[in-house]
């Protein structure tokens, strides 16, 4: 394992203090075991999801006559998985960890030379009595009734008696990965490996950190000579200690990798990436280990589904099938042929492009896997194309193996080809025999080459000043995109180290983060895991571009 | 819900009574209350509530009552169907109208604006299929027509209720035709919309209310209509 620490000098003070003061407000050990997810508690359940016990959904009322089920209003929508709540327009819903609830509730504006008469900014510290009520009957400690938006719940005494246990238990103890002094940090790398987009990936985010830590490094001092205000961020402050986990060999040894990585030194998350190839592995990893993963640069990104610790740019090639799909769907071709590396990648892909035509209401494709020795020569396509020519013919491969297709008669040259931006590479779609190009709808995720430089002048502005080769730029300002996001995320959180809580203010704050990635319209939202849902198709005949949400 | 035993309907009265007194003394430098001043008295509901707020416990949302006249762009929109809607012929149907902004994977704002939708829908029996509900969404991107249709599911809306969805422009267009653009779904604020007749300016309400809130708005808004037809 590589580790790389910066400039500041690190040090390497242990969590006790920290967690010996913690410890005092969690009456109820976590739950939590190295062989995977721990077991979700009955109080989870109700938390999480809204399910009671018996396997019926919480009821409760809002706005005085709104009955709602908790598969609407569980706890965990409003005051999120974390506990640490949210906020939404105008609206906040305010902490409910065992932390936030047991401890009583101040207004600090004093020190600020106000002058405060007790209000809803303060409480006494409830007890496991008074939280049942609030949760039943919407009272607060103090006697005051709650926002009416917050649910009455109707739940039998036993019922509650397990929410409250696990309310005690919820973001008691800071997240692995973090230290007195050091957030730890990790950025993977799947094979195959591409050389130099790994360097210029890793160039990136160890420039990033270096010049972090040495900005910062003064801000642990600074805490103990600062008001309040001051003290919050300052006391938040951490070394960044960034981890290469460069994996080797099949995917399935690639968990073990992991697992001995991080049982070496835990990291709070998974910053950036590389996966030209598979990345479930990893995505499994993360999810089993609780590790926020942000934004790597991957082509075959699993379907996030509900899952939590992952967070995509795009779909990736699945991506661009399903965009694919849905532009033959609005057009009349029926006839659809498609090209694909006769790998493990290229026959997932393929089957998922099957998978888009049938949800776009159409039949699958007549599919023909190409041989890593096989050039595609005249014959080959003649062969390929021997029932005539099709509507279409989608190729997942780079342009240099369709460009023979040219020397066809054009009686069997397909109606559209359509190739991929992330199967192109090297040499992109500029390879493309101009009798081809006419003819060409190229399936694209990142903006348009206009709009991209645009886009990306501030971060090469930047690549340019830290003396770093601008060898992958559209990896290289993702990267950049996804450690200033952590930034950015790491400074509203402030000392609440819980992942959980991180990966919801990453949900709230892409939509507003100053730094461009290569893609239109990033936007998240709770539960939401890959931040562009469409794909630009490029017609190279006229250069029109449309974008398609599928 | 109301309190229901004596002692706690006082303790309620109580508190209740403290926190008018509050607001009260808030209202005097609060640009709501220009609002509410500003209101004509057909208004009505909402302002002479807050005449005697002081005395009895109110058990309708602290929302502010607008009526404005908005121009609906003429904009394209798919229903959870998948079925193609413009906009401003849905708006503009002889018929009420109810209207709110939405997303679906929103945790906080959105399931109880759409649960009261849901209830006002029950307490209108028979008479919600006279009314038009429509609930734009403003992460059209993401919610797809199957994503609504299982949204719609959980909150049990019947087909006088559409969910639209669109291009991501279309949504922002709407939304800044109906003054509800926030810049960030995230910032988005509780803000629903009647209107009785095309021929009424639409009744405007920002904050949470209850659904009796909206069912009375909704019928004053008719006697209105009808007193002048008559």
């Amino acid at each position: 394992m590589k580790r790389y620490r910066g400039a500041a000098a690190t040090r390497r003070a242990g969590l006790t203090a920290a967690l010996a003061l913690l410890s005092l407000a969690m009456p109820y050990p976590a739950a939590a075991g190295p062989s995977g997810k721990p077991a979700i508690s009955p109080g989870e359940q109700m938390y999480r999801s809204g399910i009671l016990p018996s396997g019926r959904l919480m009821a409760a009322t809002v706005e005085h006559d709104v009955p709602v089920t908790a598969n609407q209003l569980a706890c965990a929508q409003c005051h999120r998985r974390s506990g640490l709540g949210s906020s939404e327009g105008g609206t906040v819903f305010p902490p409910i960890n065992g932390r936030a609830l047991f401890a009583p509730k101040q207004s600090r504006r004093a020190e600020l030379g106000g002058v405060r008469t007790p209000g809803q900014a303060q409480r006494p510290a409830y007890t496991r009595a008074s939280l049942i009520r609030a949760i039943r009957d919407g009272i607060d400690p103090s006697g005051r009734e709650l926002n009416r938006l917050m649910p009455r719940y109707a739940l039998n005494p036993a019922d509650v008696e397990k929410l409250v246990d696990y309310l005690a238990t919820l973001s008691t103890e800071p997240s692995p990965g973090v230290t007195d002094s050091e957030l730890h940090l990790a950025t993977i790398i799947a094979p195959p490996v591409d050389a130099a987009k790994k360097q210029a990936m890793l160039a990136v985010l160890r420039a990033y950190v270096r010049d972090k830590n040495a900005q910062t490094r003064l801000e642990s001092r600074r805490k103990r000579h600062s008001p309040w205000h001051k003290e919050w961020p300052y006391e938040a402050y951490r070394t960044w200690v960034l981890h290469v986990w460069e994996l080797k060999g099949p995917p399935d040894s690639w968990s073990a990798q992991m697992e001995a990585h991080y049982r070496t030194w835990p990291v709070f998350a998974v910053v950036g990436g590389l996966g030209a190839g598979q990345w479930q592995p990893v995505h499994a990893f993360c999810e089993q280990r609780a590790v926020p993963c942000l934004f790597p640069n991957v082509a075959l990104p699993p379907d996030p589904g509900k899952d939590f610790y992952t967070v995509y740019f795009t779909r990736g090639l699945y991506g661009d099938a399903a965009a694919v799909a849905r532009h033959l769907a609005d057009s009349t071709a029926r006839h659809i042929v498609q090209l694909y590396p006769d790998t493990e990648n290229g026959r997932v892909l393929a089957a998922a492009f099957d998978d888009a035509l049938k949800k776009a209401g159409l039949g699958p494709s007549e599919g023909h896997p190409l041989a890593k020795t096989r050039r595609p020569d005249k014959a080959y396509w003649k062969e390929i194309l021997r029932t005539g020519a099709p509507d279409a013919l989608v190729v997942w491969l780079p342009a240099s193996q369709v460009s023979a297709l040219a020397s066809l008669p054009p009686s069997l040259l397909p109606g559209r080809l359509y190739l991929s931006s992330g199967t192109l590479e090297p040499q992109g779609a500029a390879a493309l025999p101009a009798s081809l190009r006419e003819r060409t709808f190229l399936a694209q995720r990142f903006v348009r080459e206009q709009s991209l430089q645009r886009r990306l002048r501030r971060v090469n502005a930047w690549l340019r000043a830290k003396h770093i080769p601008i060898t992958a730029p559209r990896i290289q300002a993702n990267t950049f995109f996804a450690v200033t996001t952590v930034t950015d995320v790491m400074s509203h959180i402030r000392g609440n180290f819980y992942r959980d809580y991180f990966l919801e203010k990453v949900e709230h704050m892409v939509d507003n983060v100053v730094w461009k990635s290569v893609y239109p319209d990033m936007s998240l939202a709770p539960g939401q895991r890959t931040a562009v849902k469409g794909c630009y198709i490029v017609s190279l005949a006229d250069g029109r571009a449309t974008w398609l949400v599928p | 819900m109301r309190p229901t035993t004596i002692a706690a309907r006082q303790r309620y009265a109580a508190g209740r009574l403290r926190l008018c007194l509050g607001l009260a003394a808030w209202l005097v430098c609060s640009p709501v209350a220009v609002v509410h001043a500003g209101e004509p008295a057909a208004g009505g509901h909402h302002m002479s509530h807050a005449h005697h707020a002081m005395a009895v416990p109110k058990d309708t949302g602290d929302y502010q009552r607008t009526e404005v006249a908005y121009s609906v762009p003429d904009l394209t929109f798919r229903d959870r169907h998948g079925r193609t809607i413009r906009v401003a012929e849905l708006l503009a149907q002889n018929r009420p109208v109810m209207l709110n902004f939405i997303f679906t994977s929103c945790t906080a704002i959105c399931p109880v604006m759409t649960a009261t939708f849901a209830q006002v829908q029950a307490d209108l029996g028979d008479e919600r299929h006279k009314v038009q509900m429509v609930s734009v969404s403003i992460d059209p991107e993401h919610d797809t027509p199957e994503r609504l249709t299982r949204y719609a599911q959980t909150y049990k809306a019947e087909d006088n209720w559409r969910f639209l969805t669109g291009t991501l422009d279309d949504s922002v267009a709407l939304q800044r035709a109906f003054n509800v653009y926030r810049g960030d779904k995230m910032n988005h604020s509780p803000t629903a919309f009647i209107r009785v007749s095309p021929r009424l300016p639409w009744i405007r309400i920002d904050g949470f209310t209850t659904a009796r809130d909206l069912i009375n708005e909704y019928r004053q808004s008719q006697a209105r209509l009808s007193a002048k037809t008559h």
